[in-house]
């Protein structure tokens, strides 16, 4: 009787210390879900934020009377933001170009060629348009998700 | 006897890392759960941001910056406020005018909302003036 009563004692320590142990990799395994599901939330708002944040900063760098202006080069939708320094005109051209969206500035008496521009971030595809003093730029980023900024010219054209 | 009373201790032993365990839990989940809700916070914060600075430059660009609203899915409340539900947060836009002597200064404050706080609020105005007669 009394060895029967020591088996099961002995059976309940072990039970114990398998629940301990079915606990502790359980909670591991949450504690990895919540910080992938954290980063992978803050890297897609990252991804999201750039093109938009890249775009709206450089057309308010730039924002003068005739400086923004949307090309087709090729059939290459481009934004062209233009600006004087020492009395050199030189150009700023943002466009998508082999999955990233690139950007190239340039003297504008040089031809454009997107292949020369550096890559700023991922983009799938980039789209400007400009209707009155409203600039409209759809960007579709690596996932396939569409981002449409709307930016509106503050100087008069 | 001693057999019995050494697993005894063992068994105390390993109820008290149990409870120790326990309480770590509460307090790791407890942590997570924050972790989720700050990002979940910081992402809606950002989305609405990007979404209220277009908001405000369509609205500053816009001759009629009722039909902008309407159209973005806005609806107007008794007190001239516009609502949208964007997921996972609110927009509220309030219009104002303010007559000037040479014209008009068109105003426009984007507030963003989550769960009936405001995340930050977007102040936008344009002057219109008056059509002088050639």
């Amino acid at each position: 009787m009394k060895t029967k009563s020591h088996s099961i004692s002995g059976a309940f320590v072990f039970t114990l210390l398998g629940v301990f142990a079915v606990f502790s990799i359980l909670l591991v395994v949450l504690g990895a879900q919540a910080y992938r599901t954290t980063v992978d939330s803050a890297s897609a708002h990252t991804r999201k934020r750039i093109a938009a944040a890249f775009v709206r900063n450089a057309v308010r760098a730039q924002d003068e009377r005739g400086a923004i202006a949307v090309e087709d080069r090729d059939g290459l939708p481009v934004l062209a933001l233009s600006s004087e320094w020492d009395g050199e005109r030189y150009v700023q051209y943002i466009y998508g170009y082999q999955g990233q969206l690139c950007e190239l500035f340039t003297a504008a008496e040089y031809d454009f060629a997107p292949e020369d521009g550096e890559p700023v971030c991922a983009a799938q595809a980039f789209e400007p348009t400009l209707e009155g003093d409203l600039l409209t730029v759809r960007v579709t980023d690596e996932t396939g998700h569409v981002s449409t900024v709307y930016i509106a010219r503050r100087c008069a054209q | 006897m001693v057999k019995h009373n050494r697993q005894n201790t063992l068994l105390m032993e390993i109820l008290i890392v149990v409870l120790f365990f326990a309480l770590c839990s509460t307090v790791i989940l407890n942590v997570f759960v924050g972790a989720h809700n700050q990002s979940a916070r910081a992402g809606a914060q950002a989305d609405a941001l990007i979404a209220a600075q277009s908001l405000a430059d369509r609205l500053y660009a816009a001759d009629g910056r009722k039909d902008v609203l309407r159209q973005s899915g806005f609806a107007e409340d008794e007190d001239g406020a516009w609502h949208l539900h964007c997921g996972a947060y609110d927009l509220l836009v309030t219009l104002g005018e303010a007559a000037c002597p040479a014209g008009t200064m068109e105003t426009a404050q984007v507030t963003a909302l989550r769960q009936e706080k405001t995340l930050f609020s977007l102040p936008s105005a344009r002057y219109v003036p008056e059509e002088v007669a050639p």
